[in-house]
């Protein structure tokens, strides 16, 4: 018994090759568009890591400051974990300086004095200073943006 | 079916690897340059975000770790192709003078793959490649003359830092790839000149010689897609510039290249090993690109000896390169 088939072989090797760059085309289409426009919480959590030392720079008690997203922020080796906050005083907006000895952060224009976790303890600063998360993996210090 | 099997079965389509091998380079090279520049939305060049951003990319982008997989694994399969490629049209004396143009492309692209290969290494900046690159550019500063240069060219300074890592990705995405495009062309060109000339392909059917390409390259795709899945690439580890590592772990296409560099004594009669290391490549690139103009029928035991030095030497690096993958 012979089957009669209506298509030629050509057409049967082009429904071959349409298929086979179809199935390919599927299998690495869909990953490569989902890689390439991911949902949107994905890409927004990018760039709020940002790292800015490493912790061998910032011995037990010393500080460094660094610049987070354009402002300037103090990072403070103390009480075994690292603290970031504002290097702006929010009274006047002078530079702040970290006083090893006292563990205090003090302002040198107008003596306000501020804990290691921004709070004011003196002085005439109207508020806290403000505080950052930080996270640290392989001994870098990350920040993270709220 | 089984008629078409059969045809397949006697036209012994093993001696036609060489063309289909070389069918499934571009079709892995397209591969590598799709997922590159993929991947090249994300890839940030600089050595505190490189690692971050293949982290991002493989932990937390949608199908990140697959497209980087598949990056990974094309790249490592076109060097298998390749001396596939390779020992078969040496095997098959197409080397000889009408070949010319598709053997000297040829032996330019294999040289621009290692390259392209090498500074995609460099650009995962990880603790090996940082100390591969370094030693390179060290051993290569021994050169006279020119080594001070290709040091200073290779790093981008005086140290390896962020200037070396945006050189090597400019290189590697940009340089080598219009480069490669360029000469791949010349290399198809001839090869379809050629077809259309003397219609070397249309002897057999044309449509047959598809169906066995396409055959063959739903295999390797499933091959691809099957070590990207099980055998996923890891994050290497960062790259530490304090911290010197035991042994750098080179790249398996030049392992026996660099164990033979190894076991040549640093000075010979005052001459620093690269030297001598780098004119015996040359002279045996330059031999094997010059093939074409060397081999002559007419001269029948230089003809032999050729075919047989080069298949010999063929097998035996691709050989000794393998088996740094599996030991």
């Amino acid at each position: 018994m012979e089957f009669e088939t209506k298509e030629s072989r050509r057409s049967i090797l082009n429904k071959v090759i349409i298929g086979f760059f179809s199935l390919s085309a599927l299998i690495i289409g869909i990953p490569l568009i989902r890689f390439l426009f991911p949902p949107s919480q994905i890409i927004e959590k990018r760039g709020r890591k940002m790292p800015v030392g490493r912790l061998k720079d910032i011995p037990e008690g010393s500080s460094k400051t660094v610049l987070f997203y354009g402002s300037p922020v103090m990072l403070i080796n103390y009480g075994g974990g690292i603290k970031a906050v504002s290097a702006i005083c929010p009274h006047m907006g002078c530079f702040l300086v970290w006083d090893e000895r006292s563990g205090q952060i003090k302002c040198p224009c107008h003596f306000a004095t501020f804990n290691v976790n921004g709070n004011v303890i003196s002085g005439p600063s109207p508020e806290p200073l403000k505080t950052y998360r930080v996270e640290i993996s392989d001994n870098k210090i990350f920040m993270v943006k709220e | 079916m089984k008629e078409y099997f059969e045809k397949w079965a006697k036209k012994k389509v093993w001696w036609d690897w060489d063309n289909y091998s070389g069918i499934f380079l571009l079709f892995l090279i397209i591969i590598e340059i799709i997922t590159g520049f993929s991947l090249s939305f994300y890839y940030e060049a600089s050595p505190e975000g490189s690692n971050e951003s293949l982290r991002y990319i493989m932990n937390s982008l949608p199908y990140g770790w697959l497209i980087r997989s598949i990056h990974y694994w094309a790249g490592h399969l076109i060097f298998i192709f390749l001396s596939i490629h390779i020992f078969l049209k040496i095997l098959k004396k197409k080397f000889v003078k009408e070949y010319v143009v598709e053997w000297s492309t040829g032996v330019g692209l294999l040289i621009l793959s290692v390259l392209w290969f090498m500074s995609g290494r460099y650009i995962t900046w990880s603790q090996n490649s940082f100390w591969e690159i370094t030693t390179l550019s060290e051993e290569l500063n021994e050169l006279p003359i020119l080594g001070k240069y290709i040091r200073l060219f290779i790093r981008g300074g005086e140290s390896v830092g962020s200037q070396t890592l945006t050189r090597s990705y400019v290189f590697h995405i940009l340089f080598l790839g219009i480069l490669f495009s360029t000469i791949a062309f010349f290399h198809f060109k001839s090869i379809i000149n050629r077809h259309t000339d003397t219609s070397e392909v249309s002897k057999k059917s044309f449509a047959l010689y598809l169906i066995d390409a396409l055959i063959i390259m739903f295999f390797l795709f499933s091959l691809l897609l099957v070590f990207s899945v099980f055998l996923p690439v890891e994050l290497p580890p960062p790259a530490d510039p304090y911290a010197v590592p035991e042994k750098i772990d080179v790249f398996w296409f030049i392992y026996p290249l660099y164990k033979f560099y190894t076991l040549i004594p640093k000075h010979i009669f005052f001459i620093h090993r690269v030297l001598i290391f780098s004119i015996a490549c040359s002279i045996i690139l330059l031999s094997f690109s010059a093939l074409p103009f060397i081999y002559d029928e007419k001269k029948k035991y230089l003809a032999n000896f050729l075919h047989i030095f080069f298949l010999f030497f063929i097998i035996l690096y691709s050989g000794l390169s393998l088996l740094r993958v599996f030991l």
